[in-house]
């Protein structure tokens, strides 16, 4: 049986990291505390002074004073010199950071506590320097100036700092196992955003059980969700097909009308109720694409797609390159440029398709010299089943799926739909396919 | 001359009804079925010239019984269905169909199509039967039954209706100069119900799509004449 270490739930991490982090701050401190005096002052060095200084004081106070001057030259070493002089160390400031080390060496050599001991931090040039003044018995000073008898930071600084390293180490660690922690919470919510845009993940449990509870009812709602869809979209797909044989019933019971004028009014409406069964069926038809991607003459499918409207009676141009290859579901990316050609011709009355191509990019641009988008809707085309103001309709027909199709096969594509007004009126729309995801069998390029 | 005779197989009855009453009017002799045993019934009775096989019988459905049919008989068979699928379409044809139309349909488009199936079919069997699926002229390769034009790169090269008719005829008499009348004449189904475009316009934007890297399409003005595609046509 593997033991237990983490707790479950997310409470009792949060105690655990609580309790962890009191724990490891409590005996950094304490380590860090009983350090301090010992880092700081090198006691060693302080005993040795103050040693120094009292047998040196001793001397002096022994001998005449014509003799001191050689003593005193002769007991200083490299790192610790001495002088004998009628003044104490001027200015006489005394630096609080020594009272410590004052009292060490008092405490060290109680001779010195009648003697005015005067300590002093750095000198110009030398910040580690300690020196120092004491009276001796006929009035006059000893001086000492000892190098590197304290660290290398100033006293105070350093203690913040050292003090300030648990807590920093505290707020690591606490981030860390924080972050590990709260992961799957960002995973989910990462998840959820990308619910409804085609990829359901379903997410592994992981992290606190409550986490754990959460993703699992996610990955429950979310096939719950993926299953409604699926069901009202097959369901939706059904009617449509059967929707197919009244229609063509009526289709051909419209043929028997003598009435030609009735004929044709009944042929516009049945085609128009085609029209949107056909976009519906397309729409919900999906993702499952049952058309695979093939070496196609672009070019040609946008002349062709131009060609069709024209022999239609419809005022649209055509003008780029005869041909142009490009690897794409030729049924599909028809249907784009067709729905996008189709809108020109409805609500312009000229429409023109201009195809540009180069290294990288194929641009088709499906320009009309009707009213544009307003800049308020350009977002609210995209989603199925919108449709502009009625005022502005001329003679439409669909349910508002034209341009979602259009977009998604575009996507299919690798490529991507711009719709923008054009500066002398109507609208553009631009469909950009990059070149290089294709193979490189281009063909020719007039 | 007697009437081409039609069996419709469609068990939606008014549907069924309203295809026969359209044949009829046209000058077929129409039967009607509503299942694949019916249909196996009536083709017992007397052979017909087509058939029009919906796609979604109840029971055994159209693809099954075109399959069946092709076991023992060559008669045209065009599907009629409800889904419009690219995919259905093509298992539809690779099966022995020789057309699909999608529902719905008009009257004008059904006798097209009909009236198309039917002069094909004398004509193929006069050449040894075998219809000329695939062919191939300068680079260029077409699918006669899946209405599909490929470059000399592989490309799929797509034509409006119109211009695969006038293409069809072209390769159907090769090296041949064609008059406007007979081109008309040939392509007629298309141009008469879905475009008023002349036979020049047609040509011009044939050859404009039939062009490639350089060299311009393998069909020439024969002038005051007509037209004529210079290429050799290989089957197969």
């Amino acid at each position: 049986m593997r033991v237990k270490l983490v707790p479950p739930g997310a409470v009792g991490r949060v105690l655990a990291v609580v309790a962890l982090t009191g724990v490891i701050g409590l005996s950094l401190n304490t380590l860090v505390y009983e350090g301090t005096s010992r880092f700081s002052i090198r006691e060693e060095e302080a005993r040795r002074t103050s040693e120094h200084i009292v047998v040196v004081a001793r001397m002096l106070e022994g001998e005449e004073p014509g003799r001191r001057a050689r003593i005193v030259e002769y007991a200083s070493t490299q790192h610790f010199k001495l002088g004998w002089f009628q003044q104490p160390i001027s200015p006489g400031e005394r630096s609080d950071a020594l009272t410590q080390m004052h009292r060490q060496m008092v405490v060290w050599e109680p001779s010195l506590a009648g003697k005015d001991l005067r300590l002093h931090l750095g000198s110009p040039g030398a910040a580690t320097e300690v020196s120092g003044s004491l009276q001796l018995s006929d009035g006059t000073w000893l001086h000492f100036r000892a190098q590197d008898l304290v660290g290398k930071w100033p006293l105070k600084l350093r203690g913040i700092l050292i003090a300030s390293l648990p807590m920093i180490a505290l707020v690591i660690i606490a981030l860390v196992t924080l972050r590990v922690i709260l992961r799957p919470l960002g995973l989910l919510a990462e998840a959820v955003t990308r619910v409804g845009y085609g990829d359901s993940t379903i997410l592994p449990e992981q992290g606190p059980a409550e986490f754990r509870h959460l993703i699992r009812a996610y990955n429950d709602m979310q096939s719950r969700i993926v299953t409604m869809i699926k069901d009202r979209t097959e369901a939706l797909a059904a009617v449509g097909h059967d929707l197919r044989t009244p229609l063509a019933r009526l289709r051909l019971s419209v043929d028997c009308v003598d009435d030609a004028e009735m004929r044709d009014t009944l042929t516009h409406d049945v085609n128009e109720m085609e029209l949107m069964l056909d976009s519906l069926l397309t729409y919900f038809r999906g993702d499952d694409h049952p058309e695979k991607p093939s070496l196609v003459d672009v070019a040609v499918l946008v002349t062709t797609v131009v060609d069709d409207l024209q022999d239609r009676g419809f005022n649209i141009t055509y003008s780029g390159p005869e041909h142009c290859d490009a690897t794409l579901r030729l049924v599909e990316f028809k249907r784009a440029v067709s729905n996008l050609t189709n809108n020109a011709v409805q609500y312009g009355n000229h429409a023109a398709v201009r195809f540009t191509v180069d290294d990288s990019v194929i641009r088709i641009f499906v320009e009309d010299d009707g009213p544009g988008i307003p800049e308020a809707d350009m977002q609210r085309v995209l989603i199925p089943f919108q449709r502009l103001d009625p005022a502005r309709q001329r003679n439409t027909s669909g349910v508002g799926l034209g341009i979602p199709i259009a977009v998604r096969a575009i996507a299919a594509a690798g490529g991507k739909l711009i719709l923008s007004n054009r500066p002398q009126g109507g609208l553009c729309a631009q469909i950009v396919l990059p070149r290089q995801t294709w193979p490189a069998r281009l063909g020719n390029t007039l | 001359m007697t009437a081409p005779a039609v069996l419709v197989v469609e068990d939606d009855p008014g549907l069924r009804v309203l295809i026969a009453r359209a044949l009829q009017q046209n000058g077929f002799a129409v039967f009607q079925a509503s299942t694949g045993a019916e249909m196996w019934n009536s083709l017992e009775q007397r052979p017909v010239d087509l058939i029009i096989l919906d796609v979604m019988l109840p029971g055994k459905n159209g693809i099954d019984l075109c399959r069946e049919i092709r076991t023992r008989s060559d008669v045209p068979i065009i599907f009629v269905s409800a889904k419009v699928d690219e995919t259905d379409r093509v298992i539809g044809l690779e099966l022995g169909a020789d057309d699909y139309i999608p529902k719905p349909f008009g009257t004008r488009e059904l006798i097209a199509r009909v009236r198309a199936v039917l002069r094909r079919r004398p004509v193929e069997s006069g050449s040894n039967g075998a219809s000329p699926e695939r062919v191939q002229f300068a680079g260029w390769a077409v699918d006669m039954r899946r209405r599909s034009v490929f470059s000399p790169s592989g490309a799929s090269i797509e034509l409006t209706g119109a211009e695969f008719d006038l293409l069809a005829s072209f390769i159907g008499s090769p090296q041949r100069v064609l008059g406007r009348e007979r081109l008309i004449e040939l392509s007629r189904v298309r141009l008469g119900d879905s475009s008023d475009r002349s036979i020049d316009v047609l040509v011009s934007r044939l050859r404009r799509k039939l062009s490639s890297a350089g060299q311009s399409a393998p069909i020439v003005t024969v002038r005051g004449v007509g037209y004529m595609l210079t290429a050799d046509v290989t089957h197969g």
